[in-house]
């Protein structure tokens, strides 16, 4: 039987969840191959060798993320980011437009709860800036979404088991959306507080919608819902970037209307999952270096 | 010292500088030699991520030029690129980066002198300002 | 000597556990949160509040419901919103769900492999009891499904917002849910029931510590509660010694930063004593649940336990109890007609102000605290979560246990699989409590 294992990271273990949800499935999953290292079903603890696939979920954000890392590309045959974190860096990624040593202080030692501060040193690892795990190792596949979709997660198993290279959607979740596309340019910014108008597409209300830069496989859910794309399942195929993609779609739609589009305090809408994998990370990186 | 060349991307327009930049070959003005010009269609083409990745890969200086208002090809291109430049600006500060290393200048189709001295003026913008702080370095 | 314990036991992520021992005595127990920490807190500056919900249900892949429950909450504290009533009860069934599923998930998978099939984990649960399995797995999908309806996605639900939802229910969707609903909860009775019957076979309560604190946890009207109520906390007599508002509950926690645990401890600001949160905390501080099933269980477990109890192992039969005590209320509000109507939206106009949020997440008591400008963006964040409150309890009965084993002569890594059961016992968001306790003795130079 093939030997997989989960092994995780920095996350939140919602990807590990989502694997979990395939529910009855999974019961026959686990007579088909050997789990052998899931840390919240299976018992074993060291990541052992021979893996014919393991699946990251989590991406990183200290020293011991690495290590992990690297022992586990060294023990696998494939190697598959699985999730957001993984793939892009996240949310957590948005962490990387602060100074990391102000973060920590102020999460150590300022919160209005905490007495006696301290930035924790002691037999616990080094913080390290967000990253997707494709900038330490080679990565073989990715799965992305917060989290990704349940049966997205095992086809590309059963694909992967059998010697394939899974499909992956190569639309985008503007497509997927019933809503759009959009039939005129919007006349000014919304926010999620306000209610919007049903059966219209979201950015031509002016919210700031992720769908037409994001990649397809979730059917436009959020929007279906009422709630603006957020970009969870990151880039789609030919937005290599995507907040610089989305501003220049923005910019064009409606810079008549709207002026006040901005990188900078619209990161959490543009980069919400992708900062740690964008170019703008790239130059922050370069510049921290010359710095130094 | 070796004098610093400042490497400049400049993408031209090609309803109004492109065609200009084309002609400086056979009438004798030239334009500074350290220009690279990357054609477009229009301004407008030119996106966010294109002026990122010059930075990213090296480059000192970018520059854009579009047709002068109400004369763009494709009626609103050039206005566009400049509220891309605008936002672009203010980003390069926050990565630390001068944001007068990007500008845009809207031109005719028939100023050849005004081109160029638009590149001369930015070449020795640039050169003074130094080479980009993020060339060839990776964190 | 130097014994370090690593169950990758996680708290949002790794924990190890660092034992100091000498001359046959420990003398220190150090509990590291080696988790990777994300800082939301110092990151969700900057950021419009509402976009803080969908942020926020990041922090936690299992309770991400309550973490968009208490963001809303705040957001709603500091604009002054009272949202619809249908919105409330939409909301209180997205939690119900959240429970479910992560109750369901915490006993099938981490509670029952390590008493039926120790050392085998879910993979030895499916080969050896897989009609058990998949009872389990219809519960915890049901827990999925009304999150799915409800929230618009199964796992960090989109539909909550300012003022409400931001959809209604259907009617077919209400019926599907209810049919099923019926059927989970005969399900449910019968698993409940084995487990019960599991703990007194095997006299699982014996292998507990036992640990006087104090408890805190949300009580409306003497009622189990896990929505909206004021705070209450109880001392290790059973009294209740006080009770508060959320907003006020800077003056009451406080929490010390550690250096070797990048997860902060929390205490009460009157006697600096520690203090337990979750489902142990939520059976002793509250009456009753107020629905049938659950009431008579809870009566039959207290006849095991007494009130207050301070068995670490009652935590799990409290799971138990509470499970059906979710079930039943999420029955409860799909049959209430009010649950279909199509007002579930208040208007919300931004405006600058402080806001806490309290909800009772399925670990514990879970808050979160934002100062936002005029234009509703958000200043600053303070957040205490559920799984840390237990901490300090938890490294306290380590060192208990440890010193107990070790000076009846038990083999250190007979004392670590102890250890990591009394970890389990507190489901430790996104526990992996079953990972058998790996023992790394350190010599005195490291």
């Amino acid at each position: 039987m093939k030997k997989i294992a989960i092994i995780s990271l920095m996350s939140d273990g919602g990807c590990h969840i989502a694997f979990l949800d395939i529910h009855e499935e999974l019961l026959q999953l686990l007579n088909q191959v050997n789990l052998a290292h899931s840390y919240m079903t299976v018992d074993r603890k060291d990541i052992p060798y021979d893996i014919d696939i393991a699946l990251i979920e989590g991406g990183v954000r200290t020293t011991h993320d690495i290590e992990l890392l690297k022992e586990a590309r060294s023990k696998a045959k494939i190697l598959v980011a699985m999730g957001s974190c993984a793939c892009f860096g996240g949310i957590p990624g948005l962490s990387n437009l602060y100074d990391l040593t102000l973060s920590l202080n102020y999460v150590y030692r300022e919160t209005p709860t905490t007495i006696k501060g301290v930035i924790p040193h002691e037999n616990v690892p080094t913080v390290i800036r967000v990253a997707p795990i494709s900038r330490y190792v080679k990565v073989d596949f990715q799965i992305p979404g917060c989290p990704p979709e349940s049966k997205e997660i095992k086809d590309a198993l059963v694909s992967l088991l059998k010697g394939e290279i899974p499909s992956q959607p190569t639309k985008t979740v503007c497509d997927e959306c019933k809503l759009g596309p959009p039939k005129k340019k919007p006349k000014r910014l919304r926010r999620i507080y306000e209610p919007p108008e049903p059966n219209t597409c979201l950015l031509e209300q002016g919210y700031f919608c992720m769908g037409s830069v994001t990649r397809a496989g979730c059917g436009a859910k959020c929007p279906h819902a009422g709630i603006p794309c957020d970009g969870c399942r990151g880039p789609a195929p030919k937005a290599l970037d995507q907040g610089a993609s989305i501003l220049n779609a923005l910019i064009t739609l409606a810079y008549e209307n709207i002026k006040e589009f901005s990188l900078k305090r619209h990161s959490a809408y543009f980069y919400r999952y992708s900062f740690a994998s964008s170019i703008i990370e790239d130059l922050i990186r370069k510049r921290l270096v010359e710095k130094k | 010292m070796k004098e610093f060349k400042p490497t400049i991307i400049a993408f031209l327009c090609r309803w109004s500088a492109y065609g200009v930049a084309d002609v400086a070959g056979i009438s004798k003005t030239s334009y500074p030699s350290n220009i690279r010009i990357i054609k477009v269609p229009c301004s407008g083409r030119v996106s966010p991520l294109h002026i990122l990745q010059a930075f990213n890969n090296g480059a000192d200086g970018v520059l854009i030029f579009g047709c002068l208002e109400g004369g763009c090809h494709y009626i609103d291109g050039n206005l566009r690129a400049i509220h891309r430049v605008k936002q672009l600006k203010e980003m390069l500060n926050i990565m630390g980066l001068n944001s007068d290393r990007l500008e845009m200048y809207l031109v005719g189709s028939c100023n050849l002198n005004k081109l160029v001295n638009y590149m001369k003026e930015f070449t020795e913008r640039i050169r003074k300002l130094g080479p980009n702080p993020l060339k060839l370095k990776e964190g | 000597m130097m014994v370090r314990i690593e169950p990758v036991t996680r708290i949002e992520g790794h924990m190890a556990i660092t034992l100091v021992i000498e001359k046959n005595k420990v003398r220190n127990v150090q509990v590291n949160i080696i988790e990777p920490p994300r800082l939301f807190e110092k990151f969700m500056e900057g950021k419009p509040v509402e976009e803080a919900i969908r942020i926020a249900e990041r922090i936690c892949g299992i309770c991400y419901v309550a973490h968009g429950l208490a963001s809303v909450k705040a957001l709603e504290n500091a604009w002054d919103i009272s949202p619809p009533e249908t919105a409330i009860k939409l909301r209180r069934l997205l939690h119900a769900g959240g429970y479910i599923h992560s109750h369901m998930l915490h006993l099938a998978f981490l509670a029952l492999p390590d008493i039926l099939c120790p050392g085998e984990g879910v993979v030895g649960l499916a080969k050896k009891y897989p009609q058990l399995c998949k009872k389990a797995i219809f519960i915890r999908k049901f827990g999925q499904e009304v999150t799915e309806v409800i929230g618009g996605r199964p796992i960090h639900p989109s539909s909550i917002v300012p003022g409400g939802m931001s959809k209604p229910l259907s009617a077919e969707a209400r019926e599907f849910l209810l049919k099923k609903g019926k059927e989970v909860l005969k399900t449910a009775i019968e698993l409940v029931d084995f487990i019960f019957d599991l703990y007194e076979k095997y006299e699982l309560l014996n292998v507990y510590p036992e640990d006087p604190t104090y408890y805190m946890g949300l009580v409306r009207n003497s009622f189990h509660e896990t929505y909206d109520a004021k705070l209450h906390i109880m001392n290790p007599e059973g009294e209740i010694v006080d009770v508060f508002d959320g907003s006020r509950y800077v003056d009451c926690i406080a929490e010390d930063a550690l250096p070797y645990s990048f997860v902060k401890h929390p205490y009460l600001r009157i006697n600096g004593e520690k203090y337990r949160v979750g489902t142990l905390a939520r059976i002793n501080l509250a009456e009753k649940f107020g629905t049938p099933i659950a009431d008579k269980y809870l009566a039959k477990l207290r006849s095991i336990i007494g009130r207050p109890s301070h068995n670490v192992g009652a935590y799990n039969l409290a799971r138990a109890v509470e499970l059906i005590a979710s079930i039943e209320k999420a029955l409860e509000l799909l049959e209430d007609n009010q649950i279909l109507s199509k007002d579930i939206r208040a208007q919300v106009k931004p405006k600058a102000g402080v806001g806490v949020g309290v909800v009772e997440a399925p670990r514990g008591v879970l808050i979160h605290h934002y100062e936002v400008d005029d234009e509703g963006v958000i200043k600053r964040v303070n957040l205490i979560v559920a799984t840390q409150q237990n901490i300090p309890s938890l490294e306290k009965e380590l060192f208990q246990v440890a010193n107990n084993l070790l000076s009846k002569g038990v083999e250190l890594s007979r004392i670590g699989q102890k250890l990591e059961t009394i970890v389990r016992a507190y489901d430790p968001c996104i526990s992996c409590a079953t990972h058998l306790v790996k023992l790394k003795i350190m010599n005195d130079k490291e």
